[in-house]
């Protein structure tokens, strides 16, 4: 074989083994961005309110009330209804504004306190202290026929 | 030549098995350095037990419940392939702490080990969200709001919080679409990734031989 051919056959096989290398660079960086588009939604969709009944023997007289809303056969949903001084109803949710716990109503310093990292909202679900910025969200309450209605995302 | 030693030979196993059983332990080794065994046992349970639970299993929002509760009540065996796959992944991740802590007493991370101590966290650290992934599969309250309570620790990133929340739930909220990627996770992505780091782990241990004690 004379020495020109040679050459050729090594540089023969140091160009297919740059395409190979380069192919698997290639694939390793496109498999993360498949791997995030295919993960992120395109156009997600904030779920809309639905009403549920609260039954009559529910309504808080005065102060507040735990109210479990029945959602089918076996899930129940726990919100607080709120009777204010103004005679006004407001419903709030019980998720805590700072990371999603279920808050607990404390009834001897009339607050809330959520559990996980001691957020304290009062009796209207406004922050005292701890980590949450917003207040906890109030829910739509809508009357209709004489019969209240809360509406939950679920 | 027996059917074993015709299998062995014709795989080319041979060496290979008998290395296993013919490899140097230093002196002094104590009962400490079983922590990994034991952690790679557990997780052999996970996998096992894992693989019966996903013979029953529905993930969809409709039929997930429904379908644990099946495998509870109904399922031949099924609670008790429950309670072994739950059990195993507590053992697992204590087992795995009380290995990292062995590898960080005797000083076993020091080079040429140091790779394989980055191998061993970032086991860890997948093991870790295969526990957080596999809590959601119930689909009852307390996986739902878990789910939510922990991806929300992800959401509050500055900046970029929110998409990295769209990308771990599919949706502004935890739903359907979660569910099914968690799945997709806990039994496909997460195990093989697993499995691919731990045959480094173990190749590395294997060309570098366990440490010597101090
Ligand atoms: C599923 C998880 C894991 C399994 C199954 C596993 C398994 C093992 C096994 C069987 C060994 C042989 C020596 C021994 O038994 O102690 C070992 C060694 C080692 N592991 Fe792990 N391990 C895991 C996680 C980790 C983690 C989380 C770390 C570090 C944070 C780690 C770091 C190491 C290192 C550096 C060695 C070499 C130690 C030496 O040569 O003395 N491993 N592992
Ligand atoms: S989740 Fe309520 S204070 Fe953090």
């Amino acid at each position: 074989m004379s020495i020109n051919k040679q050459l050729e056959k090594i540089n023969r096989r140091v160009f297919l083994k740059k395409v190979i290398k380069s192919f698997f660079l290639v694939i390793s960086l496109i498999l993360p961005f498949i791997w995030l588009t295919i993960l992120k939604p395109k156009n997600p969709k904030r779920r809309d309110f639905k009403f549920f009944e609260i039954p009559k023997d529910k309504y808080p007289k005065e102060g507040l009330k735990k109210v479990d809303i029945k959602i089918d056969e076996k899930k129940y949903f726990k919100i607080f209804l709120v009777n204010r001084n103004d005679n006004s109803l407001i419903a709030l949710s019980p998720v805590c504004t700072h990371l999603g716990c279920f808050v607990n109503f404390n009834r001897y310093n009339n607050e809330f306190i959520c559990p996980c990292h001691g957020g304290r909202y009062d009796i209207e679900g406004r922050v005292i202290t701890g980590p949450p910025k917003e207040n906890l969200q109030r829910l739509p309450v809508k009357i209709e026929n004489d019969k209240i209605y809360v509406g939950l995302i679920i | 030549m027996n059917i074993i030693d015709w299998f062995l030979d014709r795989f080319r196993l041979k060496t290979v098995h008998r290395g296993i059983f013919d490899r140097d332990i230093p002196e002094g080794i104590s009962y400490f350095y079983c922590f990994g065994g034991i952690a790679f046992s557990a997780f052999l349970f996970c996998f096992i037990s894992g693989l019966f639970l996903s013979l029953h299993y529905i993930p969809s929002e409709k039929e997930a419940y429904q379908s644990i509760l099946r495998i509870q009540e109904e399922v031949p065996l099924g609670k008790l392939i429950r309670g072994i796959h739950k059990w195993s992944a507590n053992v697992l991740i204590v087992s795995i702490i009380f290995h990292s802590i062995r590898v960080f007493v005797t000083k076993s991370y020091r080079p040429p080990r140091e790779l394989n101590w980055v191998v061993g966290v970032l086991v860890f650290l997948i093991i870790m969200l295969e526990g957080f992934t596999g809590y959601l599969l119930p689909w009852d309250q307390k996986a739902y709001w878990a789910t939510v309570v922990g991806t929300n620790i992800a959401g509050s990133i500055p900046f970029v919080g929110e998409t990295i929340l769209l990308i771990i739930r599919g949706n502004y909220e935890v739903s359907g679409v979660t569910l099914s990627r968690f799945y997709s996770f806990h039994v496909l992505w997460f195990p093989s990734i697993i499995i691919l780091l731990l045959w480094a782990h173990f190749h590395m241990i294997k060309k570098l031989g366990i440490s010597k004690p101090l």
